[in-house]
């Protein structure tokens, strides 16, 4: 039955999206297209210059840096989360009178926000006064210098995420978990499976749906990533954690405020993302669920 | 043997579960513990276990940095845009439910793009377009904001929740004479409850906790927790054991929803899983 649409439902929220949404984009892009640096004076008046800001981008050895740095904290931090998560799902889903507390405890970090667990971790992490490099020397290992090592530091902040953002994991597989029939888990204990082959023959394959899309969302998530490096680390030491949002930001209104270029490189950033985005998307409809 | 060999097995993975459980929780209860210490204390190493509570911590870092101002001020924007959103949304979702058409789905699938693309992308030229307009630092500025994230976010949920509403309950309050909104009032907003506040629980946990925000869009006259706390860090010999207070008191809010809807919480983080 085909009945009129109810467009007063549909138009207050369209309008809402179109003014601070679809608008604002817009505008960008036009800025993108334009000489326009604040800071020598232009704020007034900006140039045409068609692509040259996004030439600029692609010359950009620090622009680059920054999508380095950003997917190498998501394939860390991503991945740690998803074999991490997937451990404890199970633990979770096999003790499940224990489960209430323990569950709780691996999802609170959730409800933690990114600059809060940022000033935890500072003081954590702080290499002279940090209980854990002291908790580590206590048992005679030396600490690194979380912070400060540049070929360290983007562990450390996928390491940070990973205690933040698990429990997102986990609560997507414990669902998948209640959803796989128990009559087949039945079916393969009497056939005698047990232990690890149960686990590869029937957990992991009804999990696969759960698994893709927990990773569609934490890669998506990650790949934003912005409080976590603008407040442990601002960026540094050497740019090693300047973070591709992070990176648009200085060079925009964090402080450079080269509005035309962050503007291209915004975009830039944002068809990066939504191409990753879209490649999950369609290997997504290629599993039945 | 084979109930042995079980029990130990119970024994080894309800160990680890402790384990894990106490590394997820530690560097909280190490930061409430931070709060309660006097800076020498909080810097002492080994670290001091028995001492007196400085609660006054807590009082210090409520008048410091206008932290109190931002915690009111971060109320009455998460009410608020709450509020937008789901008066937003709500409508929003019952149409993409209920009705099918080719430019629907196209909308549908553009406001999920949105939800999915970086937050700098809207910021900067929403920083250009704010200070143009004096919405620059301002409440409704900063609320209007967040619904670039939080409408499509809703929407979708709520979407989900009604589809699971059997059409015929609409079609019998319409044919009892009802209007649509009626039917959206009095049928589908009570029918769809736990999505409601899942979605109104989640919205306001983002607006509470979001950085970039409030870092592009506000400053001193709109003060967020947010960006308060990045202050206490900001100041060169900063106080660890008032930041460590500041920072529990900021995660109050969290911590009831936690408490108290937990539930919600849950089916509002899996349903995009469920659902696909």
């Amino acid at each position: 039955m085909k009945r009129r649409i109810p467009i007063l439902f549909l138009l207050p929220a369209a309008a809402v999206l179109f003014l601070i949404a679809a608008y604002p984009v817009g505008f960008g892009l036009w800025a993108g297209l334009h000489q326009w640096n604040w800071a020598l004076g232009q704020a007034e008046s900006w140039n045409f210059i068609g692509l040259d800001n996004y030439a600029q981008v692609f010359a950009n050895k620090a622009f680059w840096n920054s999508i380095k740095v950003t997917v190498t904290f998501t394939a860390i931090a991503v991945t740690l989360q998803l074999i991490l998560g997937l451990g404890i799902a199970i633990l979770l889903h096999n003790n499940m009178r224990a489960s209430w507390f323990f569950r709780s405890a691996v999802v609170f970090p959730l409800m933690v926000s990114d600059i809060v667990a940022a000033v935890i971790f500072s003081t954590i992490l702080d290499p002279n006064l940090g209980i854990l490099n002291y908790a580590l020397s206590v048992v005679g290992l030396p600490g690194p210098n979380w912070i400060g090592n540049p070929n360290l530091v983007i562990i450390t902040l996928s390491l940070v995420d990973t205690w933040w953002q698990t429990g997102n994991i986990i609560l997507i597989l414990l669902a998948g978990m209640t959803s796989i029939p128990q009559d087949r888990i039945d079916m393969a204990s009497i056939d005698g499976a047990s232990g690890w082959r149960m686990f590869f023959h029937i957990t992991l394959p009804a999990l696969k749906p759960f698994i893709l899309v927990a990773l569609v969302f934490r890669t998506i998530d990650a790949l934003r990533v912005f409080a976590l490096a603008w407040a442990i680390t601002k960026g540094g030491p050497l740019r090693a954690t300047e973070v591709s949002q992070l990176y648009i930001f200085k060079q925009g209104i964090g402080g450079a405020y080269n509005m035309g270029y962050a503007s291209a490189a915004a975009t830039v950033f944002a068809i990066f993302v939504g191409l990753v985005a879209g490649i999950y998307l369609l290997a997504m409809r290629r599993t039945p669920a | 043997m084979r109930i042995k060999r079980r029990t130990l097995g119970q024994i080894a993975s309800f160990t680890t579960l402790a384990l894990i459980s106490v590394v997820f929780l530690a560097p909280v209860i190490w930061i409430a513990l931070t709060a309660l210490k006097t800076q020498r204390e909080a810097l002492a190493l080994p670290p001091v276990w028995s001492f007196t509570p400085q609660w006054h911590n807590f009082i210090e870092a409520w008048q410091s940095n206008d932290f109190a101002k931002s915690f009111l001020i971060t109320t009455s924007v998460s009410v608020f845009s709450v509020a937008l959103t789901l008066a937003l949304s709500i409508p929003l979702g019952y149409v993409l439910a209920r009705y099918r058409r080719g430019w629907l789905s196209a909308f549908e699938v553009a406001i999920m793009v949105v939800r999915m693309l970086p937050e700098i992308l809207f910021m900067l030229p929403l920083y250009v377009i704010y200070q143009k307009t004096a919405l620059f630092d301002t409440q409704i500025g900063i609320i209007l904001a967040f619904q670039i994230f939080n409408i499509p976010y809703c929407a979708w949920l709520i979407r989900q929740f009604i589809s699971e509403v059997p059409p015929e309950l609409d079609e019998a309050a319409l044919l009892d004479g009802a209007s649509l909104w009626q039917v959206l009032w009095f049928v589908i907003v009570p029918t769809i409850r736990p999505g409601i506040v899942a979605a109104a629980v989640l919205s306001f946990i983002a607006v509470w906790t979001n950085l970039l925000l409030p870092l592009a869009l506000t400053y001193s006259e709109t003060p967020m927790v947010a960006t308060t706390i990045a202050n206490f860090k900001g100041y060169g010999s900063f106080n660890w054991p008032v930041m460590a207070a500041a920072a529990i008191i900021s995660l109050l809010p969290q911590f009831i929803f936690f408490l108290f809807a937990q539930k919600y919480i849950v089916k509002g983080l899996t349903l995009g899983a469920v659902k696909g």
